[in-house]
This record gives structure tokens, C-alpha cells and sequence, in this order.
């Protein structure tokens, strides 16, 4: 609306027709259906954009929208999305600007309500997958968080999952790089956020790295499905309609028995165990007692070999320390033992993507310093201090064997969630299969940062134990104090 | 099917033929296509000194809001209405006197310090001065909107009320937050029937039997206070009167709860039962949110049950509640001013407000109504 009067005449555009004839095409599309969102995250060259365009490019029959968030670095998903105008390509290249819903006191986030407005459009329509590339440096939390929403909402565009892209032969040094001020390692995040990581580069690197890259994932995220691709190849069925956020609590875990078997049958004590049985695990953890509490010695030459092609690839707790040790080049992994393995949790199961990202961005506002955690440094005497800096994103697995007050699971749930500011330790991602006190029903945890959500799903089988199992990933994790509050809130004999 | 889709053809506006160029900067600025399309670059060309003047209407021309607020248009945009309700003209842009202290917002419509503000994650815990200071910005926001309660009157325009609402603001010291928000072109939001919030003042005149919200907040030294209330204008029907009640009702319940303690995430089961025990559904699109020296901020507070809303009271917590209950589906869609939300079945929306301190024991709301405030339909009214 500025001074136009002295303003050559501009060239006028070809009037394109979207009169009648469209919108009544559009108004006989009565069918709703929910559109999944897959997240591709991955640190700087992975691969991310090639697996992008293998999956564009393959015939699955999915019309998909590709999503690129080239401002996602330093700024939250919403201020890339209001400031910079991002732009949605089409399948066939098109540039479609996005449209902003109103912000201030709105529930859904402008991201999402901008992915909404586009399947609304009449170009938008025809699009029944959505797939949303980060850039190398993302967080992809706060993005899975904006689209992981309350089922009440109704939204069209449901979370599906996040792949994790890695590149197998960075991924070790990059997991490993510190951070100024004590920032988080968004190469940790993406992974602690994966539902499935696609180990890339395969042919450029050896069997040996290949190993410690799966031992470095597995120490932040133990029960991932680790896939390896070369040049991003994968099968799409792995990748797309994961399901991984269905609000029916639908989850799939595998028998919790098999984890316990394997640490039982490698023939170690379990020792140091104490209270309900809780095991960790910590990529770049020098070799210490805690260790070998869990039946795994440090020098082992055990190696495990993921299966790339099965779909039910994940490592038990103990085979995740194995690796771990690995990972500190403790051993060279002579020799390798081809397990079948069984999962502290299945890989299909899509808990837990969204919560790492919007802690990382918490923790990148926050700007604290992270220390290592007093737990380690005092439970691990020959611990190695960089790689106790290096590494802070890990998993501590808990258990219950008797039936949990829901009341007091959720408080528990709350406090560690939502009491952030008083303590170094955070949160990113949990999941668990409760036994509930006065239910038949087997119930599901999801947490993504601050959002969770427990859900009834189907009923206990008979003959099935009735164990609580609860995986937490996060970073500074103090096990013993998350020990204690578990042993407070939830397993205590009188509850 | 005819091969050529004549009735889609809009005809030049200069010569009537068939049109198959458009102009690029009506088209920038969102403008109505009829005025816009003409049949060749020679057309264009020898109509652009009269058609210019479309990009740049006069100062002082009520025109209708376009672009969230960023632009305008001498023609009311396309839409598929659900009600009856249609936008009206605004007037254009009031004036701040230079004294009054400003939200860094006013100068560009964005809102860089709450955007980038720790606030959006963390629920700030309020001492005593930040207070003493929201308290002030809310009693004026409750005296402010007092006046335009008492000035809603069936003949009077929502244009008019924003004018009382600005001006009362700026006799008292005080900014109106709304304006410049987000480009938000007016001082108040009045949403009238169908509107479930942030409808823009314009040149329609209010009816008997108007069900109306009047959504005040003020900026007053560094702090925002913000509150809202649903009114009769004239007569209303039982049923209007009825959601009224009951959207304030909810309110009231959800109030009642607050302490310290309580997840954030009950109010909405809170409000829903009520709600739903008496016919009616909750908007589910907008949110009770954090304030003080921000306009919003953590915490979120939805209206609605069964949502993941994070966090738990704490003495201190300063936010707002403000469930938006309707007649009909809980659906809402937006107009193309960007702004306004309507009912997507076009049935009335209505809401009530209040900005809440936590104690250490329950809560305050410090947005109260005064001895003085104007009766709500089913109080006795002053003698």
C-alpha cells in the first residue's frame, strides 16, 4: 500500500481458474481420513534427503507432501514457521505457501494448524501422507510434540513416528562432540527420539564401526530398531504407517520375560541390583561395577549383530551394555554372536519420538551447564571423565512386580516430567506397560518431554506375569535418585 | 459437462470479455478477484490509473479486514458463512497518544519478547510487586469493560464500543493489549452469536436478541490484565440466555478448583462436565493461557477433558480461564480476516473470563466484578 502513483504498470499473471467447477469437486470429497506425519531427522549428512527422495520416488501409491524445515537449529518449529514463510513441495515440485492459524491463545500449534490448512486446500486434498524432513541440526522434539495431540482435538494429521537417519560413518565422533556451555548434542536427541534409525552409509564402512555405532545408539536408546541402509535404501514398510502414536493403546512389547532370560543365562550375578531390579545403560561409560552387575563382563568380545531386514530388531538391556563397553573400544569385537534379539520394548512400538526434541529445546533455552550426573561419577570409579561429558543422553530401565497405583503412578510421572527447574536431569522420552492396581487391562505409558499420556489397551493374557516395566531416556540421568522415586511412588510395598 | 467452463469466467473489469490476466498486486493483497481480472496486458494497462487506487485506498475509508489484519479490501471477501453473521466495514486505525507506554508489538504487529520469552516453557511464580502490578492492569481491564457492558445497547455498532473501550484505556494510562497484536486492527474484541472469539469491531449496528462477548485486556505498567464477558443486548431467548449462564457457570466450577497442587489439565474435565451435563459443547481450538508482563505465556489451559495440559498450581501462577461453550458443534472455522471464529454450524458461542492469582490455599481472581458493574441477566440489578 505504498506510493504506487509514479509505478510502471506491472506485467498482469494468467488468471488461474478456481471457480465453481473445483469447489464442487472439492465438496463431493466427504471422506476424512487422518493423514500420518512421519518425522526424518538425522545430523548433518546422513542421508536424510536422499532417503526423502528414495521414498518420493518409489511406488507405494502414497501421495506424499514433503516438509522441509530448514530453520529449525536454533529457533522453535512455530518462529521458523510464522517468520520465514516455509514453503511445502508437492510430489511434483510445487511450492505451496502455507497459511497460519491464529496464535495467541490457540490449543493447536501454528506448525500443525498450518499442515491442517493444507490438506484443507484443493490442492492440498489429494495428499494422504506427509513427511517432514529437519535439518541436520533439529531437535525434533519440539516438532513431534506440536504434532502428537490430544485425541479430543480430532485432528486430520496424526504422528506417525520418527526415523532417525545416521550416518555410520561420522556417527560415533558425533555423538561423542561436546557442546558449549553444556548445550545438548542434537545427534543424541535425534537418536533418544527415533522409533526406528536407519544406520546409513553402509558401504563405506566396516564391520567393526558398524558395531560400535549400533552399541553408541543402543546406550541411548535401547530398544530403537536399528536398520542398516546403504544410499538410504530401505523398505518403505518399515519406515511409513509405523502407527506409533494411535490413542488406543495399542502396544506391542515383547514378553518382558526374554529380557530378564538373557542377562539370567549369560550366568553373571546380577548383583547391585537392588530395589526392583533397575538396569542402565550409558554410551561412552568407562567399564565400571554397575557393569558388571548386569552379567556383562568388560571385556567382552561379544558382539551382537543387529538384523538389518527383520523388522524385529532390539537389544535387551544387557546386550546394550555389552555394546556400550564396546563403544569405549574396550575389547575389539572379535568374533560375533548372532542374536535374535529380544526387546526391552518392541521397535514398532511408537511411544517414543516426540519426547527428545522438546527437551533439547528446553535444555537449548535453558543454556544450563550439565555436569555428569553425581550418580555416575560416584558408582563408576574407573569411568573416563570426557566420556562421562560427552555422552549424557542414556536409558535407565525400571521394573515393578506387583500392580501400580495409577494415582501415584501419574504423580510419579508428574515429577518427573514437569520439576525440571530444581534439578540437572531431564527427561526426553518414556514408555512403559503397566500392571494396574483394579484393572485387567495392560496399560501403556507414552511421554514425549512434558506430554504423556497413559492409555488402557488390551487385557492381560492368562498365564502372562503382570510386571511394570518403564524405559526413561534422558540426559544427566541420576539413577539413583530416579531409583529412589520409582521405590517412593510406585513400587512400595503398600501401594 | 460443457468443454468450456464459461460460468467460471470472470469477465474484465474494464470491458466485460472474458479475463485471463490478473493483477499481481491485488493479488499480493489479497483484493477481491472481480475488480482484479482483466483480458489482456492492453486492458490492464489503460484501466491501471483508476485501478491503482485499489492498492492504496484513502486514509480515512472503512474498508474490511483482510490478511489477519495486514491488509484491507473495498469489497467483503469470499467465504462459505455458517451463520448469518457477515463482517462490516472497520474505521480505520485509532491513534496512541506518544505518553502512553507501549507492548514492544505496536510498532510491527509482532510480539518479539513473549515469542522468544523462557515464559512459553516455564510458569513464572509472581512475587509480590509483579503482583500489586497485574492486579492494577486487571482492575482497570474490569473497569474498562464495564463501560462497554453498560454501552451495549441494540443500534449502537461493536465500532463503537471499541471506541469507548480505547479511549477509556488511554484516560486511564493504559495501552489496549489487543491492538497491533499480531496486526489485530482494533482495541477490543466483540464477538456477537456465532462468533466464538476475536471478532474485530466494524460498522454493524448490535440487535435485540444479540448475544454479545466483550473481550478486554489492558497494558498497564509492564503489566497485562485480561478478562471477558457474555452479555444480552435487548431481549435474548431462553436458550441464549441459558448458555450464558452455563458458560459462566463452568467458569465459576473451574475457578472453585484452583490451587495449589491441581494439574492444569482438570480444568477442562471440569468445564466439559458441565458443559456437556447441559446440552452444549467446548471449544476446543482456544486456550486459557499464562500472563503478566507477557500478553500470553505458560501455562495452557484448555478447555476441554481428557488433554495432556503440562504443569500443576503453584502459589504464585498467574493465568487465565475462559471457556468458549456452544450451542451446537464444538467445530470452529475462520474468517478471512484471519481473526474471527465462528461455530462451523453456525449455532451461538458463548464465553466468560477471568485472570486468576494462585494462593497458597485456593485462588484469587483479580479480575472480580465491582458493586458497580453492570448485572448479568439473571442478577437483580441495582436499585
Amino acid at each position: 500500500m505504498g506510493p504506487e502513483d509514479d509505478e510502471e504498470v506491472p506485467l498482469a499473471l494468467a488468471l488461474e481458474d478456481t471457480g465453481p467447477a473445483e469447489r464442487q469437486e472439492v465438496e463431493q470429497d466427504g471422506e476424512r481420513t487422518t493423514v500420518p506425519v512421519t518425522i526424518v531427522t538425522g545430523f548433518l549428512g546422513a542421508g536424510k534427503t536422499t532417503l526423502v527422495k528414495h521414498i518420493l520416488t518409489a511406488n507405494h501409491g502414497y501421495r506424499i507432501a514433503v516438509i522441509l524445515n530448514e530453520f529449525g537449529e536454533d529457533v522453535g518449529i512455530e518462529s521458523s514457521f510464522v517468520q520465514s514463510q516455509e514453503g511445502l513441495q508437492g510430489t511434483d515440485g510445487e511450492w505451496v505457501e502455507l497459511t497460519n492459524g491464529c496464535m495467541c491463545c490457540a490449543v493447536k500449534s501454528d506448525f500443525l494448524q498450518a499442515l491442517e490448512s493444507l490438506l484443507e486446500r484443493p490442492g492440498g486434498r489429494r495428499f494422504d501422507y506427509i513427511l517432514i524432513e529437519t535439518s541436520g541440526l533439529a531437535n525434533p522434539g519440539p516438532i513431534a510434540t506440536a504434532l502428537w495431540t490430544d485425541a479430543e482435538l480430532e485432528s486430520r494429521v496424526n504422528l506417525d513416528g520418527v526415523v532417525t537417519v545416521v550416518d555410520a560413518v561420522n556417527i560415533d565422533r558425533q555423538l561423542h562432540e561436546p557442546r558449549p556451555r553444556g548445550a545438548v548434542n542434537e545427534a543424541q536427541l535425534q537418536v533418544a527420539y527415533a522409533d526406528i534409525v536407519l544406520l546409513n552409509k553402509l558401504d563405506l564402512v566396516d564391520e567393526e564401526a558398524l558395531i560400535r555405532s549400533e552399541a553408541d545408539i543402543r546406550a541411548i536408546n535401547s530398544g530403537v530398531n536399528i536398520v542398516r541402509t546403504s544410499r538410504a535404501v530401505v523398505d518403505l514398510g518399515l519406515i511409513l504407517n509405523r502407527n506409533g502414536y494411535s490413542h488406543k493403546g495399542e502396544l506391542v512389547l515383547p514378553p518382558i520375560a526374554e529380557a530378564d532370560d538373557e542377562a539370567e543365562d549369560s550366568g553373571h550375578p546380577r548383583g547391585g541390583a537392588g530395589v526392583g531390579g533397575e538396569r542402565s545403560s550409558t554410551a561412552g561409560e568407562a567399564p565400571s561395577l554397575r557393569r558388571r552387575s548386569t552379567g556383562v563382563s568388560c571385556c567382552s568380545s561379544r558382539a551382537h549383530s543387529f538384523h538389518a531386514k527383520s523388522g524385529a530388531a532390539a537389544a535387551t538391556i544387557a546386550a546394550a551394555a555389552a555394546a556400550a563397553v564396546a563403544a569405549c573400544g574396550g575389547s575389539s569385537a572379535a568374533g560375533s554372536r548372532d542374536l535374535s534379539p529380544a526387546g526391552s520394548l518392541a521397535p514398532v512400538s511408537p511411544l517414543m519420538a516426540a519426547a527428545t526434541a522438546a527437551a533439547g529445546r528446553f535444555s537449548r533455552a535453558s543454556g544450563d551447564g550439565a555436569s555428569a550426573s553425581p550418580g555416575l561419577g560416584a558408582n563408576a570409579p574407573e569411568a573416563t571423565p570426557d566420556h562421562v561429558h560427552d555422552n549424557s543422553v542414556s536409558t535407565i530401565s525400571l521394573r515393578c512386580e506387583h500392580p501400580v497405583d495409577l494415582g501415584r503412578f501419574k504423580s510419579w510421572v508428574d515429577h518427573l516430567l514437569w520439576d525440571r527447574e530444581s534439578r540437572p536431569d531431564e527427561i526426553y522420552r518414556m514408555k512403559g506397560l503397566l500392571s494396574v492396581t483394579g484393572s485387567d487391562k495392560k496399560h501403556s505409558l507414552q511421554a514425549v518431554y512434558e506430554l504423556y499420556e497413559i492409555m488402557p489397551g488390551p487385557a492381560w493374557q492368562a498365564g502372562e506375569a503382570r510386571v511394570s516395566r518403564v524405559v526413561l531416556i534422558g540426559r544427566n540421568l541420576r539413577p539413583a535418585a530416579v531409583k529412589q522415586s520409582w521405590a517412593d511412588y510406585v513400587d512400595s510395598p503398600k501401594s | 459437462m460443457t468443454a468450456e467452463k464459461e460460468t467460471s469466467m470472470l469477465p474484465c473489469a474494464r470491458c466485460a470479455a472474458p479475463a485471463k490476466l490478473q493483477c499481481p498486486n491485488c493479488l499480493k493483497l489479497g483484493l477481491p478477484k472481480e475488480a482484479s481480472v482483466f483480458c489482456s496486458q492492453e486492458c490492464f494497462k489503460a484501466a491501471w490509473p483508476e485501478h491503482k487506487k485499489v492498492h492504496s485506498p484513502p486514509a480515512d475509508a472503512w474498508l474490511f479486514c483482510t490478511k489477519r489484519g495486514k491488509a484491507r479490501a473495498d469489497a467483503m471477501p469470499d467465504f462459505e458463512w455458517t451463520g448469518p453473521l457477515r463482517p462490516y466495514r472497520i474505521s480505520p486505525m485509532r491513534e496512541i497518544p506518544a505518553h502512553i507506554p507501549k507492548p514492544d508489538y505496536h510498532k510491527d504487529g509482532y510480539p518479539y519478547k513473549e515469542q522468544e520469552s523462557r515464559q512459553q516453557q516455564i510458569v513464572p511464580i509472581r512475587g509480590p510487586d509483579d503482583t500489586a502490578g497485574i492486579r492494577a492492569a486487571c482492575r482497570i481491564g474490569r473497569e474498562v469493560l464495564d463501560l462497554a457492558a453498560a454501552a451495549a445497547k441494540p443500534g449502537v455498532t461493536t465500532d463503537e464500543l471499541d471506541r469507548i473501550v480505547h479511549e477509556a484505556m488511554i484516560e486511564r494510562g493504559a495501552y489496549p493489549s489487543p491492538y497491533n497484536y499480531f496486526n489485530f486492527p482494533k482495541s477490543v474484541c466483540t464477538s456477537i452469536n456465532e462468533v466464538i472469539c476475536h471478532g474485530i469491531p466494524d460498522a454493524r449496528e448490535l440487535q435485540n436478541g444479540d448475544i454479545l462477548n466483550i473481550d478486554v485486556t489492558a497494558y498497564f505498567k509492564g503489566f497485562h490484565g485480561d478478562l471477558n464477558e457474555t452479555i444480552c443486548v435487548g431481549e435474548v431467548d431462553e436458550e441464549g440466555k441459558k448458555l450464558i449462564k452455563v458458560t459462566h457457570d463452568a467458569l465459576m466450577k473451574a475457578i472453585a478448583a484452583c490451587k495449589p497442587g491441581v494439574r492444569y489439565r482438570d480444568i477442562g474435565d471440569i468445564i466439559t462436565k458441565h458443559a456437556s451435563a447441559n446440552g452444549f459443547q467446548v471449544v476446543k481450538s482456544y486456550c486459557g493461557h499464562g500472563i503478566g508482563d507477557l500478553f500470553h505465556c505458560a501455562p495452557n489451559v484448555p478447555h476441554y477433558a481428557h488433554n495432556k495440559a503440562v504443569g500443576v498450581m503453584k502459589e504464585g501462577h498467574v493465568f487465565t480461564i475462559e471457556p468458549m461453550i456452544n450451542e451446537g458443534s464444538w467445530r470452529d472455522r475462520t474468517w478471512p480476516d484471519g481473526w474471527t471464529a465462528v461455530t462451523e454450524d453456525g449455532k451461538r458461542s458463548a464465553q466468560f473470563e477471568h485472570t486468576l492469582i494462585v494462593t497458597k490455599d485456593g485462588c484469587e481472581v483479580l479480575t472480580k466484578r465491582l458493586e458497580t458493574s453492570p448485572p448479568l441477566w439473571w442478577e437483580t440489578p441495582a436499585a
